[in-house]
């Protein structure tokens, strides 16, 4: 456990100094996204990977934070740090309401309503505006935000943000709140039988997690200056944060962190260049994790230490 | 005053009634049986008493106070749990992280606080050689025991032990009818559904039977296993001489 947190703390240091280096505006950007993908995987997986109920529906509150910062914004001219904290808090108070309803539902049945409820957000946000006469969502036209800072200010954001993640998911893990959510996901009735109240910790983490997502979502709106429903909303968002924390291994601190950095470098420097072949790579790679190592990239590691 | 009190308890699944206005009370420091043929509704009464189940008509009272409608994790913190006949523990956590569990949850325990009292109840259960094992490599014995270690971490004093000493040979039974014992002495009201009779007349100082449902007979053991309707429904032949 030590070892993990040093590794943590030494690489969190490195890429602090990073700009003292003086890099070109592509690392930045590189890494930005990278930090940015680190941290919606981790907080997919506080959720999904903790408590077992896979959320397919995760990019709403992704979509909920750019949206509400990106309105915030342009429409009520609130600085950038609070807007984003309000997005938090704003997309948290949804998911409680979301919540509510569909942790009732186990298995595939969460998975579909979830993955409905994303649509639907995107379908409000994209029509609402010719539906009710007005301009607001702005539709398909998307929002354009200031361009203020240079990219070392969105690195920086971003790692701080995501470092705060990762160590918020590391105490989790250890703690109380984190026991209550594994035992949930092990034996649901069991943990009730066991004085857990699963339906109030169900609750609380999902809305934590649509917290996270909505921050990141908030940094990534102002990082990118132009937002539109099919991009913020879309699919491909959940699909990647639930394919990076099964590549690096769901329910444990490091695994998303780890798939994440790894999927989304590969992503960058073969998918760039070679885009079909690289899906194509990824598919086999993905088949190969889930049926040989379930446990995703980290159980390679555990399992080493149980065989010594 | 009782502190268990079943009134008049129905469930109904679909058109099958599972139970039918059943009645019965539990006393402090107790060790009650239920027996009764497959599907007389012995696990359907318990998960109705631990709220995993809403009964359709009647009552349960805890120490005078309906727990009818509560949900099991209130129902575990009033002070009543169960150990399932199908073991579910927390595969992937440690047979010491599994107890601590009930002890952080059922009586709002610290993490660490729930560490040294996972030792204590461990030791007791005899389960402590395998603290640091997950739950999936361990004897079915076992197991069986972490059931019952959770139940006792809990808090709970009334423990509704549903088959907890199926399949175990016969010096390992031996062993679990004197924890029975010992958990009496420790002030802990027990209710104890199991096929094996030898258990259940040694422990067990009044038996209810339950057959499609209704309650047929209530007594001390004795008197139980020699009644006629009791022989016809699920014993077969007399079991016992008075």
């Amino acid at each position: 456990m030590r070892i993990k947190l040093f590794t943590g703390l030494v690489v969190f240091l490195a890429l602090l100094a990073f700009p003292l280096a003086g890099a070109e505006g592509y690392y930045y950007r590189t890494l930005s996204m990278i930090f940015l993908w680190v941290g919606l995987a981790s907080a997919w997986n506080l959720t999904s990977g903790f408590t077992g109920y896979i959320d397919f529906g995760a990019v709403a509150y992704f979509g909920i934070g750019n949206y509400a910062t990106a309105l915030l914004m342009t429409k009520a001219g609130v600085p950038f740090f609070p807007s984003i904290m309000i997005s938090g808090v704003l997309s948290g108070l949804i998911a409680l309401f979301i919540g509510r309803y569909t942790m009732k539902l186990r298995g595939a049945y969460f998975g579909i309503a979830t993955l409905a409820f994303a649509e639907a957000a995107k379908q409000i946000v994209l029509e609402f505006d010719r539906t009710f006469k007005v301009r607001f969502f702005e539709g398909s036209d998307g929002i354009t935000l200031p361009i203020a800072h240079d990219e070392t200010f969105f690195y920086y954001t971003f790692l701080v943000v995501v470092g705060l993640i990762v160590v918020l998911v590391f105490t989790i893990n250890r703690n109380k709140f984190g026991y209550a959510l594994k035992a949930i996901k092990e034996a649901e009735d069991s943990a009730e039988l066991a004085g857990v109240n699963t339906r109030r910790y169900k609750v609380s983490v999902y809305a934590l997690t649509a917290i996270l997502i909505a921050v990141l979502g908030g940094i990534n709106a102002y990082w990118l200056t132009y937002i539109s429903p099919l991009d913020v909303f879309s699919v491909i968002h959940t699909i990647n944060m639930i394919i990076m924390a099964l590549f690096g291994g769901t329910g444990t601190v490091f695994g998303p962190v780890i798939g994440a950095f790894v999927l989304s470098i590969a992503n960058e420097v073969i998918g760039s260049r070679l885009l079909y072949t690289w899906l194509l790579m990824l598919g086999v790679i993905l088949l190969v994790v889930v049926v040989f190592l379930p446990r995703g990239m980290i159980g390679l590691v555990s399992l080493r230490r149980h065989r010594r | 005053m009782s502190v268990l009190a079943i009134q008049d308890l129905t469930k109904t699944f679909g058109a099958l009634k599972a139970l039918q206005n059943v009645n019965f009370e539990v006393g402090e420091g107790e060790i009650l049986g239920i027996i009764g043929p497959n599907g007389a509704g012995k696990t359907t009464l318990f998960n109705v008493i631990v709220g995993i189940y809403r009964p359709d008509g009647g009552d349960v009272s805890y120490r005078g106070k309906s727990i009818r409608n509560l949900p099991p994790h209130k129902i575990c913190r009033a002070g009543i749990t169960k150990t399932s006949q199908i073991v579910h523990p927390f595969l992937t956590l440690s047979v010491k992280e599994n107890v601590m569990v009930a002890l952080m949850f059922g009586r709002n325990l610290t993490r660490r606080e729930s560490e040294s009292k996972a030792d204590e109840i461990m030791e007791f259960l005899k389960i402590r050689d395998v603290k640091d094992m997950p739950s999936t490599s361990i004897s079915l014995q076992k197991r069986r025991r972490l059931e019952l270690a959770r139940a006792l971490g809990t808090g709970a004093d009334v423990i509704l032990m549903d088959e907890n000493l199926a399949g175990l040979n016969p010096k390992e039974l031996e062993e679990g009818m004197d924890i029975i014992r010992e958990l009496k002495k420790r002030g802990k009201v027990l209710i104890i559904v199991e096929h094996i009779m030898q258990a259940i007349m040694g422990v067990c100082e009044r038996l209810i039977v339950l057959s499609y449902g209704e309650k047929i007979a209530e007594g001390v053991p004795m008197d139980v296993c020699s009644d006629e309707r009791v022989i016809r429904a699920y014993l077969g032949e007399k079991v016992c001489s008075p």
